[in-house]
């Protein structure tokens, strides 16, 4: 089974910073790299940024990791509390992980 | 009470004070739906967030009612000069309000007058009235001078050369701070200043990150700031050497000593100004150390300073490395000389000859820092670590980079990077390239002097076939963390040659064919479901060539690749013939 999952990003239109909120989400604060006991997530710059239609061009991508030593339960729950704080913080998301399925609403606000 | 009231000001007070309500439900909103999604630990400064929110939306509502007061009213010119006539005419003064030389009442004046009326029995509603025009007032005042204060920040911002406006940028925010925190009456300002900026269309992910580089950045140039204004102190105090009233008050170590106790980095400053000294004044000073039986202070003043260098500047990462250089060059100069100095006590001839000789160092750094570089270039720091080499020689061949040289062009298009270790990775060009670059950079023309000379006479400079901004050791340490990443792929590990166009980052690429290729896709994506983004995604790569490093497990090489570098690395997977097989490359390691 992966345990990854990209959450593609797009701007809000006002509130806090997409790695605020997440670091707000996990409960961990200044840092890009953000670890928790469970999972690993890295807010980058989309390579396809602009180069790609829809949510594949998102100019951010949240790339969240379970742990090896962490159930799949943990990784879809922590990928589940990114997207939602991203989504209750006015960001278009979009999920793509083996368990997309699984999220709420699969981890999206946004169309594919 | 006849009054003429500014309708359009007050109406935009009100608005404005409606969007402030409105803004701070929305946070207070959003914290609270933070905290039910995020489980347990709940961070203690949400906690506090919520504290803050919660009583912030309570002054905003009422903020608000005292706007919509006015925004009722009749006509009212309301301001700090209208509402002291007022109160001049309830004591039965006239006041002509054209007279240029009536002095509108202080908020304190103001206030202490309307609390004087209601102790006098005036009418409760009317002390009410005033009081609340008193709140408008002082809340446009102050409105009007955070405004002011932002645009004046808005206008540093955009000026070349953003090092040197730092301490004004920092006095700024903090009156603009200051200004809010009174306005408010809250620490509102703080979460603003913390996620207002990584908000909206315009959010930059790197502009993030610098933001962080920047603030140790400016800690850094405070630091510099701060050795200036170390110059000058010591100056006072060098200059006060052959006062003999002085002299029976305070040793120069004490003086030295005291300074440090309040923070100043003198003692650095003042060993190197010593160093470059006339034979006379260092007699003067030696003898009066060695007089007053001072060498034990003098040591624990050393120790003290270099303690409290490791500690400010342990935690900084690459941007460490840079400044760290900065301090070590300054510390080496320190020691240097204090080595020298022991010596002088009991080997006068010794300590002369050598004294002089650092005297010379130090009078060439201030007068011709290109030889001075290229006296002390440490050729296996600049192999191993350019960034930190970089920070080794200056400040001033740092200040002249920054300020003229290629890394602030780059700031000012837009291409300035994520971190300052982008900065020394920009300026750790110069290993590859540095006859060409510094040359192209540097004006200062013994500065040129001495890039031409590096490059001529030491092989180490001459790198041509690497990369631009990566050292031989790197490469081979990249190689290496690369190779047994894909032991288990039949492919190509090259370096994109694009960091050689300016690109802040490195990516790195394992080429490899079509049929390679097809079955990396299918170990990364699986049978994805029909219709899910995971399918489009992988679509997405097949249709590219480019399977990214997150979907084919990487992204632990990839940490570490940044680690070693310092800057943003990437890694993928990309087929050969494909969309993204476009070179130069630039081999990496021997595989395939």
């Amino acid at each position: 089974m992966s345990n990854y999952a990209r959450v593609f990003i797009d701007h809000a239109e006002c509130g806090l910073g997409p790695v605020h909120v997440v670091q707000s989400a996990l409960g961990v604060r200044r840092a890009i790299h953000i670890d928790t006991e469970s999972v690993s997530v890295e807010i980058r710059r989309n390579p396809d940024d602009g180069q790609a239609d829809g949510f594949l061009g998102f100019p951010l991508v949240a790339e969240i990791f379970g742990r090896e030593d962490s159930g799949r339960a943990s990784l879809v729950l922590a990928v589940q509390s990114v997207v939602e704080a991203l989504d209750s913080a006015g960001f278009r998301v979009v999920t793509a992980a083996e368990f997309e399925e699984e999220l709420p609403g699969h981890g999206r606000n946004a169309p594919i | 009470m006849l009054v003429g009231m500014d309708i359009d000001g007050v109406v935009g007070l009100s608005e404005e004070t409606r969007r402030l309500a409105d803004d701070l439900r929305f946070r207070h909103k959003h914290v609270l739906e933070v905290l039910g999604s995020a489980g347990e630990p709940v961070p203690v400064e949400i906690l506090g967030m919520v504290r803050v929110a919660d009583q912030l939306v309570a002054e905003a509502a009422d903020l608000f009612r005292r706007a919509e007061l006015f925004r009722n009213a009749e006509s009212m010119v309301l301001d700090r000069t209208s509402l002291s006539m007022i109160l001049h005419a309830w004591a039965g003064y006239e006041i002509d309000p054209s007279d240029p030389d009536v002095e509108p009442m202080t908020v304190a004046e103001l206030t202490a007058r309307i609390d004087a009326l209601a102790t006098a029995g005036a009418d409760p509603q009317q002390v009410t009235e005033l009081q609340i025009m008193l709140a408008v007032v002082r809340s446009a005042e102050l409105a009007a001078q955070r405004g002011s204060l932002q645009r004046q920040l808005e206008q540093l911002s955009v000026l070349p050369g953003w090092g040197w406006v730092t301490e004004q940028r920092l006095q700024l925010e903090m009156q603009i701070t200051a200004t809010l925190i009174e306005e408010l009456g809250q620490e509102k300002l703080i979460m603003d200043l913390e996620s207002g900026s990584a908000c909206g269309p315009d959010f930059d992910l790197d502009r993030y990150r610098e933001i962080e580089v920047q603030i140790a950045f400016l800690e850094w140039q405070l630091a510099r700031r701060q050795l200036g204004a170390g110059i000058g102190r010591l100056e006072e105090i060098l200059g006060t050497i052959g006062d003999a009233d002085l002299h029976d008050q305070m040793t120069f170590v004490e003086l030295v000593a005291g300074d440090l106790e309040a923070g100043e980095s003198v003692l650095p400053t003042a060993l190197m100004l010593l160093a470059g000294m006339d034979e006379i004044h260092q007699t003067a000073v030696m003898a009066q150390i060695a007089g007053n039986g001072d060498l034990d202070a003098l040591l624990a003043a050393v120790d003290k300073f270099e303690e409290s260098l490791v500690v400010q500047h342990s935690s900084w990462g690459p941007v460490g490395d840079f400044a760290g250089g900065v301090f070590d060059s300054v510390w080496a100069s320190v020691t240097g000389v204090w080595g020298l100095t022991l010596q002088g006590l009991y080997d006068q001839e010794g300590w002369r000859e050598k004294w002089s000789g650092v005297g010379e160092s130090v009078q060439l750094l201030l007068e011709s820092p290109g030889d001075f570089l290229y006296h002390i270039a440490d050729i296996e720091t600049l192999r191993e670590n350019p960034a930190r080499w970089l920070g080794g020689i200056a400040p001033d061949v740092a200040g002249a980079l920054l300020s003229g040289g290629t890394v602030t062009a780059a700031a000012r298009s837009g291409r300035f990077g994520s971190t300052l270790a982008r900065i020394a990775g920009t300026i750790d060009n110069l290993p590859a390239r540095l006859s060409a670059r510094l040359e192209q950079a540097i004006t200062d023309p013994n500065l040129r002097r001495m890039a031409r000379r590096l490059s001529d006479e030491t092989g180490a400079m001459r790198i041509p076939d690497l990369p631009i901004g990566i050292s031989a050791a790197q490469l081979e340490d990249l190689a290496g963390l690369v190779t047994a990443a894909i032991r288990q792929l039949n492919g190509m590990p090259v370096i994109h040659g694009s960091r050689e166009s300016g690109n802040a980052g490195v990516d790195i690429a394992i080429l490899v064919d079509e049929a390679e290729f097809n079955r990396l896709l299918d170990e990364s994506f699986g049978t994805p479901n029909p219709g899910s983004a995971r399918e489009l995604t992988m679509k997405h790569a097949d249709l590219t060539g480019k399977i990214q490093s997150g979907d084919i497990g990487f992204v632990a090489v990839r940490r570490s690749i940044e680690a070693l570098l310092g800057y943003d690395a990437d890694i993928s997977i990309i087929e050969r013939g494909g969309p993204f097989y476009q070179g130069p490359y630039y081999l990496l390691g021997e595989a395939e």
